[in-house]
């Protein structure tokens, strides 16, 4: 097909190459939006809590003032809408597209002549490696959008060259070349300012773009593209000791990106290959163009899909994944979606199974359920405090929904200041203002819901629970607030971790419809294998629930009796759990593992066993 | 000509419609709603504008208008969304009326109406402040995690604030028990902890970098006070623990399971340790010296079994000689107030610098005050020997750590008030029959703002004389190098 040069910009491919690029846009677009709201929707929510947007003038000016600052209050407003996973992965796509059509702009603008599907399957070299850089939880929209304001400030430098390139990439001077000069570096200088402030250090993407934008110019000097270079590199060099004077960071976080990371003081190889590919892919653009074009977009397109399947399983690291899995859904008290994802994965870290218990617990399952999934200890049923913000605040939900009011606000307080980039947490702030108007600490709660009343997808919330605090009574009558209020306990003492139990036992007593401090209670003592605790803490429950006898119960029981050699009471103990702990001893004293597979997930083994 | 006409007429009844000057003004007879509550407090001249807001549970309080005049004349005005005053104007009208009232006439703009509330009073006081400003730490009101905090400093002429260290510099380190020598920052101590600890003195602007913590001292050098000659700092070692309550009233105590009193001498890089002040039976805290430099307040108690018995640990408050020139104690330990006869605790002595008063936080146990709502402050007349509560400035939540300034006439101390977490600090200032006038909360320019959006609490406060010119970027270097000079204990 013969080649027509229109508009400047490269070869007129026939009119069905363009649909089809279209087409291969959309289907990007359509696949990042599933990819974020079907099977990735929780690692949305896990970015939208570990920040605080909020819409004040106060929270601009606390990041305006750092460089890649305001990038990071761009990153924090579009990543509040990961609160919805729809609008969060509506985002997410917009965001990936409109980074790869930025991509492959700047590509054009390096070499005009280039094809269509060469360009794309370029651009979809530092989109690819951003999905996959992605996978890191750690990773937050700031770095997006800093790359992607880079990126876009680079394609509008090249588009503000006065255009000065026809459609073979001839030089085609519109004004006096000491005019031209001095407007390429007044834009320079400019803009290198400007994307640092905006952008932080991923502007380098700029001055390394630029500089090699000019020097694909054929008809520039090698005096203008080196002096160029130096100036453009000083520039940045310059802004970055500027600010150093001023912020209260060290230069390393300076040049890795304050905020780019929930981790401040760590470099990630992947921030660095985006960053990179960003600068190398329009220069690739320019040699590939003078090439044969057949094979490369091809072998290019090729080459990517394979290298993502290598990469993605390492990327999105399933372990990590399941756990913001877990943290989602005891977000959304979601405890038959906990349930229903532990019948399929098997739970095996300390959050999934605190986790699991914790929805087996709401949902009444605990007593009869507990060892159909792997237990650890009384530590998987209430996790020691570690400094970590997942699992304190899955801790603090056990507290929580126990009625251990004052522990749920520790550790939704300490979760919350565990964030390791300083953030403040929407998640977190919502159950402290609730911990506090369940402890009744109004003018506390007032604090904290004025603060979420400054967001977005807190406020009418927020609103409807400062309408509460006008009306203390109705507090007492809240469906929440009064039922916490009645399980909290009055006696005052200090928490002591090694004697929940005892804890759990007085939740019990000050409310014995607290069904969950039951279950964890008669599971406590069976979880340290203390028995004689068990037959203690049933004693404490049959006094007010004679009738209360779950499977956990009949088979500790009849555990007990065949250990101190007595009959097993059969008006307690069912003849089928009887029968099958008789089945386990046996398998138990063949030391066969074929035939003790079976009784692995029962309370039976989990009392032998040293597991 | 006739457009132009129509357009002039629509942006003037615009500009009528917004009615930002009150008009048609309904009066009400109560003092107006605002936070902070500035009504009838007393102030230094020259202190930084007392912004303030009008709040309503009922109503959206769109504008306010308000006119402070001074009786020695002199007038300014404020129109906008909350009382913000001119810098300037504010400090030519608090000086031009030291000693005098100032009259605020506020009228407010709820639901498109306009109601003007009874005039309130601001006394400028004829005492100068005759400081810089304020140091202080902020930190969340955590329990055993912290994310962002600092050492700050605060122009009180204006509302610049200066990180004289922040954490996000050292790898999240926590900074704590800044003290300058009677408000001068040339001498000046705090504590780094963590990964890179330390105890940082510096001696006329020159900083020595202590090791954190000794075996022979039995802990970390904790809760300095300078003696006013500089050459000596006292510390007590306070071994630390937390517990947390389990029930709804409280939610952290801070007990020690042993603690000591000790002077370092920064002349000899050596630790003064006496008998009297590291008994075993009895945790010796919070020392401070009088501005003679004669004595050594500092509070004791009897050690408890921790933390089965930490509501028994109650605190006296007691004071030793001490001689500068030989560096030595003396031969017994007064007791100046008795709080376990009255079933209390002391904590944070602080000796006004004319020699006058001891300003101290009296609670029901222990010595971690902010976490106690019954905490208040109690002044000791040193030539009577009597001790009252300061009930003009005493609330019903923690009203805990304090400092005065250099001239004795102002006091600043930290309080949780507001919301009852959360501390803020609270100027006040003394008259000479050792009254305090009603307390002020800091200025901030947009307080209501400010203190609601601020998850952060402000603690040991203290006035400056001259802003800290402490070089932090040469700090942290020398914090992550963790070269530390040991100290040795005088034999």
């Amino acid at each position: 097909m013969a080649k027509e040069i229109r508009n400047g910009y490269g070869a007129k491919a026939s009119s069905s190459s363009k649909y089809i690029l279209a087409g291969i846009f959309s289907a990007i677009a359509v696949f990042i939006y599933y990819f974020w709201a079907v099977p990735y929707r929780a690692a949305l929510s896990y970015r939208e809590q570990l920040q605080l947007f909020q819409t004040t003038d106060t929270y601009f000016n606390s990041l305006a003032g750092r460089p890649g600052g305001p990038a990071t209050y761009i990153g924090e407003f579009l990543t509040q809408f990961f609160n919805d996973f729809r609008i969060g992965a509506a985002v997410m796509c917009g965001l990936m597209t409109l980074f790869l059509l930025i991509c492959y702009l700047v590509n054009r603008k390096f070499a005009p002549s280039i094809p269509r599907f060469t360009n794309l399957s370029l651009s979809l070299l530092p989109f690819f490696s951003m999905f996959l850089f992605f996978g890191n939880p750690d990773v937050t929209l700031t770095f997006m959008i800093a790359i992607i304001v880079s990126a876009a400030g680079t394609y509008l430098f090249t588009i503000a060259d006065f255009n000065r390139r026809n459609a073979a990439g001839k030089y085609q001077p519109i004004c006096n070349k000491t005019t031209r000069c001095a407007i390429t570096y007044l834009l320079m200088i400019a803009g290198t300012s400007l994307l640092y402030w905006l952008a932080g250090p991923a502007s380098v993407i700029f001055t390394l773009t630029t500089t090699a934008y000019i020097y694909t110019d054929r008809e520039a000097s090698f005096l203008y593209k080196a002096i160029y270079a130096t100036v453009a590199v000083g520039c940045l060099a310059a802004n970055i000791y500027a600010w150093s004077c001023i912020l209260t960071y060290p230069i390393g976080y300076q040049l890795t990106g304050i905020g780019y990371m929930m981790i401040p003081d760590m470099v990630y190889t992947g921030q660095i290959i985006v960053a990179a590919l960003c600068v190398v892919v329009p220069v690739l653009a320019a040699v590939f163009a003078r090439m044969p074009q057949k094979a490369i977009a091809p072998t290019l397109a090729a080459v990517e899909i394979l290298a993502v399947i290598f990469f993605y399983p390492k990327s999105y690291d399933r372990t990590t994944y399941r756990l913001i899995d877990y943290d989602y859904m005891v977000r959304a008290n979601n405890w038959k979606g906990i349930l229903d994802y532990s019948d399929k994965h098997d739970p095996d870290l300390p959050l999934s199974v605190s986790a699991t218990n914790l929805a087996a617990g709401m949902t009444g399952q605990l007593d009869c359920r507990a060892f159909d999934y792997r237990q650890h200890g009384a530590e998987g049923l209430i996790p020691p405090f570690v400094k970590e913000t997942l699992s304190s605040w899955t801790t603090g939900e056990i507290f929580f929904q126990l009625g251990m009011i004052n522990s749920a606000q520790r550790f939704y307080f300490e979760g919350m200041e565990a964030i390791p980039n300083y953030n403040k947490s929407g998640r977190a702030i919502k159950r402290l203002a609730e911990t506090a108007i369940i402890r009744g600490e109004y003018s506390l709660a007032k604090k904290y819901l004025a603060i979420l009343e400054n967001t977005i997808f807190y406020k009418k919330w927020a609103q409807r629970n400062l309408d509460l605090l006008n009306n203390p009574e109705a507090v007492d009558k809240h469906p929440l607030y009064g039922s916490m209020r009645k399980k909290m306990i009055d006696e005052d003492y200090l928490f002591s971790e090694g004697e929940l139990d005892k804890t759990l036992g007085q939740l019990y007593l000050k409310d014995s419809g607290n069904n969950l401090a039951k279950q964890y209670l008669i599971l406590y003592p069976l979880l340290q294998r203390d028995l004689n605790k068990f037959a203690q803490y049933m004693g404490v429950v049959a006094e007010t629930q004679p009738s209360y006898n779950p499977l956990l119960a009949q088979q500790a029981l009849a555990f007990i009796s065949m250990k101190n050699g007595q009959p097993i009471p059969k008006n307690i103990v069912p003849q089928a759990v009887e029968q099958s702990l008789r089945n386990f001893a046996q398998a138990w004293t063949s030391k066969n593992p074929s035939l003790l597979e079976p009784y692995r997930r029962t309370l039976f083994h989990y009392l032998l066993s040293q597991e | 000509m006739t457009k132009y006409k129509i357009l002039s007429v629509l942006i003037t009844l615009t500009l009528l419609g917004c009615g930002s000057k009150p008009d048609n003004v309904e009066r009400v007879a109560s003092l107006p709603p605002i936070f902070p509550d500035y009504t009838d407090v007393t102030i230094p001249a020259g202190i930084a504008p007392l912004n303030f807001a009008v709040i309503s549970d009922n109503a959206d309080v769109k504008r306010v208008d308000v006119t402070v005049k001074g009786d020695n004349g002199y007038e300014i005005h404020s129109n906008g969304e909350y009382a913000e005053f001119d810098i300037d104007e504010w400090h030519a009208l608090t000086e031009a009326n030291k000693g005098k009232r100032l009259t605020v006439s506020v009228c407010a703009k709820t639901d498109g109406e306009w109601i003007k509330y009874d005039d309130f009073n601001i006394n400028v006081s004829s005492w100068p402040l005759e400081q810089w400003g304020l140091t202080y730490r902020r930190i969340a009101p955590g329990y055993e995690v912290y994310s962002k905090m600092g050492i700050y400093q605060r122009d009180l002429g204006n509302f610049d604030e200066f990180p004289i260290i922040e954490n996000t510099m050292t790898d999240g380190q926590c900074y704590n028990c800044h003290t300058s020598n009677r408000t001068d920052p040339k001498d000046l101590v705090f504590h780094v902890r963590g990964e890179h600890g330390a105890t940082m003195v510096r001696k006329n602007g020159a900083c020595t970098w202590l090791k954190a913590s000794s075996e022979d001292l039995g802990g970390s050098m904790v809760y300095p006070y300078w003696h006013p000659s500089g050459r000596y700092c006292a510390f007590s070692t306070n071994q630390t623990r937390q517990g947390f309550h389990i029930s709804k009233g409280k939610r952290l105590e801070v007990f020690d399971i042993s603690s000591d009193v000790l002077v370092y001498d920064t002349e000899k890089n050596e630790i003064i340790l006496d008998s009297l002040l590291n008994t075993k039976a009895w945790s010796e805290n919070t020392p401070s010296f009088s501005p003679d430099g004669k004595w050594l307040y500092f509070t004791t108690c009897y050690q408890q079994e921790y933390p089965l018995k930490h509501k028994d640990e109650k605190y006296n408050l007691c004071r030793i000689s001490f001689d500068e020139n030989t560096g030595r104690f003396g031969e017994k330990v007064d007791t100046l107030f008795n709080a376990v006869a009255i079933d209390k605790s002391v904590t944070w002595p602080r000796p006004s610098y004319d020699g006058k008063y001891i300003l101290f936080t009296l609670c029901d146990y222990g010595y971690f005050s902010i976490w106690h709502k019954e905490s208040d402050q109690w002044l000791l007349d040193l030539d009577t020997g009597e001790a009252r509560p300061t009930d003009e400035i005493n609330s019903s939540d923690a009203d805990s750590f304090h400092n005065w300034s250099d001239n004795s006439r102002w006091v600043v101390f930290t309080s949780r008030r507001h919301d009852g977490l959360y501390s803020h600090l609270y100027i006040t200032g003394i008259d000479d029959n050792g009254v305090f006038s009603k307390p002020f909360l800091l200025p901030q320019k947009n307080p209501k703002d400010y203190y609601i959006q601020s998850l952060y609490s402000f603690n040991t406060p203290d006035f400056t004389k001259t802003k800290v010119d402490l070089d932090s970027r040469e700090a942290v270097g020398a914090i992550l190098s963790d070269e530390r000079i040991p100290t040795k204990v005088k034999p």
